[in-house]
């Protein structure tokens, strides 16, 4: 199956995310500096979500209060016992991603919470 | 609920890994293997603090030295807390094994990581390690134990989705799961799609590969041969297999109706447990009422 | 089940010993076994990003398709490194050549993008890249562990030995 009456829009929406979460956008500034090269940063638009929310959370998905919800009517503490509960682990976490260079690398602003490209 | 037999328990304590889809998509299935393993006499706890495993599908493209050091954390906090991870995703249990057999073989690599962790106060010794929860049920508990804790066996047909990262061993994982499954009473109806990923780590990729010629064929097949359960094991496979009921059933329009279901409702079912007791009709986007339906009339 | 398992290999940048013999060697191949390939796309995925910091598979040097006959299982197309290389005997720029190392490589200084080697190839494994406008292929990632080796998800993919490659492809086709 192809073509564009299969478009995946939570793919894309997935994609808009990821540049949502860029301070340049690369097709944006193009418009502006047409000749400027563009490049492939090291973390790929798609990716971006979900490594910004790992970097955030310290898991891949939020916990938040529907999921609480769930987790309650299916008999479980609301919290995992994970990073979601445990800030610590996502401090440590934060830390080795810091010290290890790989913050600086994939050019993550943990600050402003965004990917610099 | 059934009568336990024997509580023999193996004398290692297990530390469950959850991951980042099962707390949050499959509560369920987090109840359900909790419940399994105490019916089964296991010292079965959650590993504490864990962070996400850091899917290898993108870290070790990206650099295979972050993998590492980004999973490592987690076997840090397994050693501090002395206990043995015990996975039931599949991409979670490769990250750890394989980070763990690369840090034995290689002393460099091993010293890398551990130079990163000092900066977090942790520090990997080796003296964990890492479990399946299929190879905890299979070795550990054993099959003769399994079935005869099985007092409701199931008259129900299932097809099956193991995963690509249960294979990358040899047969052993597919046939463990095989093997339990079928001492729940189920039967298995054999595909030529069992094998095939659920298109998980082809998603960023190839959406629509991934999506219709993964699941979409596989969704298909189940309702052509009107088997009443989808079971898996992987929680990362589950998040596939979800994403793309979703994008059927929203964008498309094709609703299916074939239950996706964990490995280890099925088992805690046979076990005499209620669909109830471990919050079954909650949180799917297929709820398995047909299946609930057929197990209560006993068919 | 397979008995036939060689450890796999992880660094290029010696030779290897062969299991059983004495000999050492640098020539050695990716093969795919179709029995355990799940259909996955990390190699491609992995290939990508490694060349083009991309995770569009596209861009990968190898490729992993659905079978047309046979539903659920998956043929593959990869560099083999011939021991007499077709693209580089037809190569009008002397651009492609066999390193100390057994790897097949294309020099993109000299490529001018005819395409003849994807002509000239069994199997047409070189392609041209649209953005250097050169031809490029399978490099065994510049003699380090493959990262599509590395990423393979089911182990279906595997560095051997030509030789034991050969004698392990023979068994998957039944002894052909």
């Amino acid at each position: 199956m192809s073509g564009d009456s299969d478009r995946i829009k939570s793919w894309e929406k997935l994609l808009e995310a990821g540049l949502k979460a860029t301070e340049h956008n690369q097709d944006e500034e193009a418009k502006m500096y047409p000749l400027r090269k563009q490049f492939r940063p090291a973390a790929p638009n798609i990716a971006k979500a979900s490594l910004k929310r790992d970097f955030e959370v310290g898991l891949v998905y939020y916990v938040g209060d529907d999921v609480e919800q769930d987790r309650a009517l299916c008999g479980l503490e609301k919290k995992p016992p994970t990073a979601h509960t445990f800030k610590e682990a996502l401090e440590r976490k934060r830390k080795i991603l810091e010290e290890s260079g790989i913050m600086k690398e994939l050019g993550f602003d943990k600050k402003k919470g965004y990917f610099k490209y | 609920m059934g009568t336990k037999v024997s509580s023999g328990s193996t004398g290692t304590k297990y530390g469950y890994f959850l991951g980042c889809v099962m707390p949050a998509k499959m509560p369920w299935a987090e109840k359900a293997t909790f419940l399994v393993s105490k019916h089964l006499g296991l010292d079965f706890d959650y590993m504490k603090e864990s962070v996400c495993c850091v899917r290898p599908g993108v870290w070790k493209a990206i650099n295979p030295d972050w993998w590492l050091t980004l999973t490592s954390q987690n076997l840090a906090t397994a050693e501090k807390q002395n206990i043995v991870i015990v996975d039931s995703c599949n991409g979670c249990y490769i990250s750890h094994w394989e980070c763990l057999q690369e840090l034995k073989e290689d002393p460099e690599k091993l010293e890398m990581v551990n130079r990163n962790l000092e900066k977090a106060g942790l520090q990997v010794t080796l003296s964990t390690d890492v479990k399946h929860f299929l190879q905890v049920l299979y070795e550990d508990v054993g099959i003769g134990k399994i079935k005869a804790n099985v007092v409701k066996p199931l008259n129900i047909r299932i097809m099956r989705h193991i995963g690509c990262h249960a294979r990358k061993h040899d047969e052993r994982f597919p046939m463990y799961f095989d093997e339990i499954m079928r001492a729940t009473g189920a039967t298995i109806v054999d595909t030529p799609y069992d094998k095939t990923c659920c298109g998980l780590l082809l998603y960023f990729a190839d959406p629509k590969t991934s999506i219709f010629e993964r699941i979409g064929v596989k969704m298909q097949t189940a309702k052509e041969l009107d088997i009443d359960a989808y079971a898996l094991i992987c929680s990362g496979c589950y998040d596939q297999f979800e994403r793309a009921v979703k994008v059927y059933k929203d964008e498309k329009g094709i609703a299916f109706e074939t239950p996706i279901v964990h490995f280890s409702e099925l088992l805690a079912l046979s076990f005499g447990y209620k669909p109830e007791d471990f919050g079954m009709m909650y949180c799917r986007p297929i709820p398995p009422t047909k299946l609930i339906q057929k197990l209560k009339e006993g068919k | 089940m397979m008995s036939y398992i060689v450890a796999p290999q992880k660094k290029l940048k010696e030779p290897i010993p062969v299991p059983g013999t004495k000999e050492k060697v640098t020539d050695l191949v990716i093969i795919h076994d179709q029995t355990k390939c799940t259909g996955c796309g990390q190699c491609m995925i992995g290939c990508a990003y490694k060349h083009f910091r991309t995770f569009d598979r596209r861009f990968g040097l190898l490729y992993v398709y659905e079978d047309p006959i046979n539903k659920g299982r998956y043929v593959n197309a990869n560099c083999s490194h011939c021991v007499f290389p077709m693209c580089l005997a037809s190569c009008p720029k002397e651009a492609i050549y066999k390193d100390e190392k057994g790897i097949v490589r294309i020099s993109p200084l000299l490529c001018v993008g005819c395409g003849t080697c994807n002509q000239a190839c069994p199997i047409g494994i070189p392609r041209l890249d649209e953005e250097r406008k050169v031809y490029v292929k399978c490099d065994f990632c510049d003699g380090e562990w493959p990262m599509c080796v590395q990423m393979c998800s089911s182990n279906a993919l595997r560095l051997l030995p030509r030789k034991e490659a050969f004698e392990y492809v023979k068994k998957l086709r039944g002894g052909k």
